[in-house]
């Protein structure tokens, strides 16, 4: 990294020593972003953003947020229809923000009262009132607004090799330490199903009740849950601008289609999105982060999902470039629970390699407490993070659990002991991973002897050389699972192409391409 | 005067003493009590070290001129579906070597495309090259080669070097194997990515290509720069604009 004071190229001859220690800090890896509301680098305004106002004439919107009707994009005719509810809209939006904001902190003003004028709420005025907040009151309004008493954690479980024995090991600790949810992905495409058996079953072992996920392609994501591998999902993607969805040929109402798919078959689900997305997929229109973010959250609402997975996700290390973009994560996690959305809050993908940063991040939702306080915290080691690293990972868990110790806050995690639990969870989980393999020879002969290891690894570095690079077979027998699974789920006559039929559909609909097309899940580099 | 600093909370701000006498804190919640004016988050948000847009830019203008001496890339005009079982087509994106030079791994363009051909040669495959206009997002670079590729294997690769290959009638984001982190993704990588590529082509199952990661927080260290550089390819693109066949001319420097 280079000084960008004028003399950049040129050695200084009488520069403070100090500077040359705290360029070997880790602090000084991460980069950071002059505010910019045209390129996009703008966290809570932009002389871009509209303006709150609504307009209803007969019963319908005339204008929304200073646009007419007439010029509504797609997400403005969701959120128009599906979202405000009209019967609250004039008494809301004639409240000033500043009082509004008063109200989210005030202990008085019951949560049901602001979550009803929520509703009634465009996505540039709900923008205007958290803007109010500084970063305690967020904090603080936080915790009135979120939805459930009890808070929770989730944890990434996931391995650099797809090794199917450790991840049902790996995922058996991480509900041993009382992770709530877990979920998986993997770093070849076709692991996906194998993934998805290995950490069901470690997950299973665990504790009953545990949810799992596992985030691959769409419709392949709605195919593993239908088979009954997974629980929940929440990788369903939105996006705040027009052309961030169009450029993935998808649209609101595709993204609708395919969550009542997982709903119609009792899976759980929520939505993803978080400032910066647009701004890395090049679609930002120049709007700030917290904008197009609030109107990802109306989407999600009136998409009618269970909630959501907000605070940045992929894009918070985008967002901790720009001035007061940790302020901001906090503010759209708030925005998500004042509309009633279920929230996991984020504190996902490393936004940074400065440990105090990361202590920084976590801590107002540790006090503030959250549905998921992590939506996805890596409960192994940040080389098998397969999402790449989360804010925090299984070498800074223990920080976490003594966090928690500190601020007598419940982060949703129990300590275990050197003996404890999590070896004998470990242990069964890698256990049954191995019987699932079924009767392959090779299967058990391999795994005997690797079992007792796989219990005491911390990481797949541990694993010999080239293990666990492909698992087709595992994946056959997961696929000819499903494959019967279908069966029975065409007597059912549900269709049998999942969310691709549904999607198909919706693009039919919008008279887009018929060649289905769905966004990335997570960023790319 | 001289005793005021003896009051509660006092200190000197531009040689003035304030306290709780004469700043007492009014915090009633939201727009009361202390907030940061405009001039002092100003002082506050100038830390060193700050990328601009400009800076980008020039920094990416500095790799144009030794790359012009390393590789020419020709248009051919528009790209037709091929025939040959073993071709495998490499679609670029629309910025690649035009406004856009080195990979966030800092390896010149021809470096990759001389990686990514000789790979397929070697494993037997037949190398072709077009340019994608109508997106700068890998996974429909990849799919969109794929489908113009005789063996329906395809590369797609953005200029800041995130690759994918990818298969004709796959999902969009059901790729073969994808190379999402660029900064650490060596030449080395990319020519393996063309070999296994051809090994897809010609049927066979290869291992995928392991990028090793020591659990570096990319996005940290690099999403400023994607950011800005992404909305160079993605401010090229045209809705509907044809895929370009491309012809290169690697100079001996390059290889």
């Amino acid at each position: 990294m280079q000084d960008k004071s004028p003399a950049t190229p040129q050695i200084k001859v009488n520069r403070w020593r100090r500077f040359a220690d705290w360029d070997e800090r880790p602090l000084r890896l991460d980069k950071f972003a002059v505010e910019d509301a045209a390129a996009g680098f703008a966290a809570f305004s932009s002389p871009n953003d509209p303006k709150p106002g609504l307009e209803i004439e007969n019963g319908r919107v005339k204008s929304m947020d200073g646009i007419a009707a007439a010029d509504f994009d797609m997400i403005d005719i969701f959120i128009a229809n599906h979202h405000l509810d009209l019967d609250v809209a004039i008494e809301a939006m004639a409240i000033p923000s500043s009082e509004i904001a008063r109200m989210l902190v005030d202990m008085n003003v019951p949560r049901a009262k602001l979550v009803r004028l929520a509703h009634g709420m465009t996505p540039a005025k709900l923008a205007e009132v958290v803007t109010e907040l500084n970063a305690l009151e967020i904090a603080f309004a936080y915790s009135k607004m979120r939805a459930r008493h009890t808070p929770g954690n989730q944890g990434h479980v996931t391995n650099a090799k797809d090794d199917p024995l450790q991840l049902a090991a790996d995922a058996a600790t991480a509900v041993a330490f009382g992770f709530d949810e877990v979920e998986t992905t993997m770093r070849v495409a076709r692991n996906a199903w194998s993934n998805a058996v290995a950490c069901a079953v470690g997950a299973a072992v665990g504790r009953w009740g545990t949810l799992f996920q596992c985030s691959s392609e769409e419709a392949e994501e709605l195919q593993i849950g239908m088979a009954g591998f997974t629980s929940y999902a929440e990788t369903v993607s939105v996006y705040g601008t027009e052309r961030s969805f169009i450029d993935g040929d998808d649209t609101p109402w595709s993204k609708a289609f395919l969550s009542s798919a997982y709903a119609s078959r009792g899976i759980k689900m929520r939505c993803t999105s978080g400032a910066g997305s647009e701004l890395l997929m090049g679609f930002h229109e120049s709007k700030s982060l917290l904008y197009l973010e609030a109107r990802c959250l109306c989407l999600q609402r009136a998409m009618g999902v269970q909630g959501t997975q907000n605070g940045g996700i992929d894009g918070a290390p985008v967002t901790c470039t720009v001035p007061g973009g940790v302020r901001e994560l906090m503010a759209e996690n708030l925005i998500a629970v004042w509309l009633d959305l279920e929230c996991a809050s984020g504190n996902d993908a490393r936004p940074t390699e400065s440990e105090i940063r990361v202590g920084a991040k976590i801590l107002p939702f540790l006090i503030a407490g959250s549905d998921l306080i992590c939506s996805g915290f890596g409960s192994i080691l940040k080389y098998d993070k397969s999402f790449n690293p989360s804010l925090m990972n299984g070498e800074e868990l223990e920080d976490f659990l003594v966090l928690q110790r500190d601020f007598e806050a419940d982060g949703g995690l129990t300590p275990v002991g050197e003996d404890g639990d999590h070896r004998s969870a470990h242990a069964r989980g890698a256990g049954d991973r191995r019987r699932v393999r079924g009767t392959r020879a090779e299967t058990e002969r391999r795994h005997d002897g690797e079992r007792g290891r796989g219990v005491r690894l911390g990481g797949n570095q541990e694993l010999p050389a080239g293990r666990g690079r492909d698992h087709q077979r595992s994946d056959q027998a997961a696929r000819h699972h499903r494959h019967r699974r279908d069966q029975g789920a065409r007597q059912a006559r549900v269709p049998a192409g999942g969310a691709a039929s549904a999607q198909r559909q919706a693009a039919r609909d919008w008279r887009l391409p018929a060649d289905l097309r769905h966004r990335p899940q997570r960023t790319h580099h | 005067m001289t005793g005021d600093y003896l009051q509660t909370s006092a200190i000197v701000r531009n040689g003035h003493i304030i306290s709780a006498v004469n700043d007492p804190n009014e915090y009633l919640g939201p727009g009361t009590g202390y907030r940061l004016s405009r001039e002092r988050r100003e002082q506050l948000v100038k830390i060193r070290d700050v990328l601009d847009r400009d800076e980008v830019l020039r920094s990416e203008g500095r790799y144009a001129k030794g790359e012009t001496r390393l590789i020419q890339y020709r248009t051919m005009g528009p790209a037709e579906p091929g025939s040959d079982p073993k071709e495998v087509v490499i679609g670029i994106s629309p910025g690649f070597g035009l406004k856009i030079f080195r990979t966030l791994g800092g390896h010149p363009l021809s470096s990759i495309l001389d990686a990514l051909t000789s790979g397929i040669r070697a494993k037997g495959g037949k190398p072709r090259i077009v340019r994608l206009r109508h997106t700068a997002d890998t996974s429909f670079l990849g799919l969109s080669a794929a489908r113009l590729a005789g063996s329906g294997v395809g590369i797609g690769i953005q200029a800041k070097g995130t690759a994918v290959i990818h298969q004709r009638d796959r999902l969009p984001h059901h790729n073969l194997e994808l190379f999402s982190n660029a900064p650490i993704t060596r030449l080395e990588h990319y020519r393996r990515l063309g070999e296994n590529a051809a090994a897809y082509a010609l049927g066979e199952a290869p291992e995928p290509v392991v990028v090793p990661t020591k659990g570096e927080a990319m996005g940290a260290r690099f999403h400023a720069q994607v950011a800005l550089i992404y909305a160079i390819e993605t401010g090229l693109t045209q809705d509907g604009a044809a895929p370009e066949e491309i012809e290169i001319r690697l100079t001996e420097a390059a290889q």
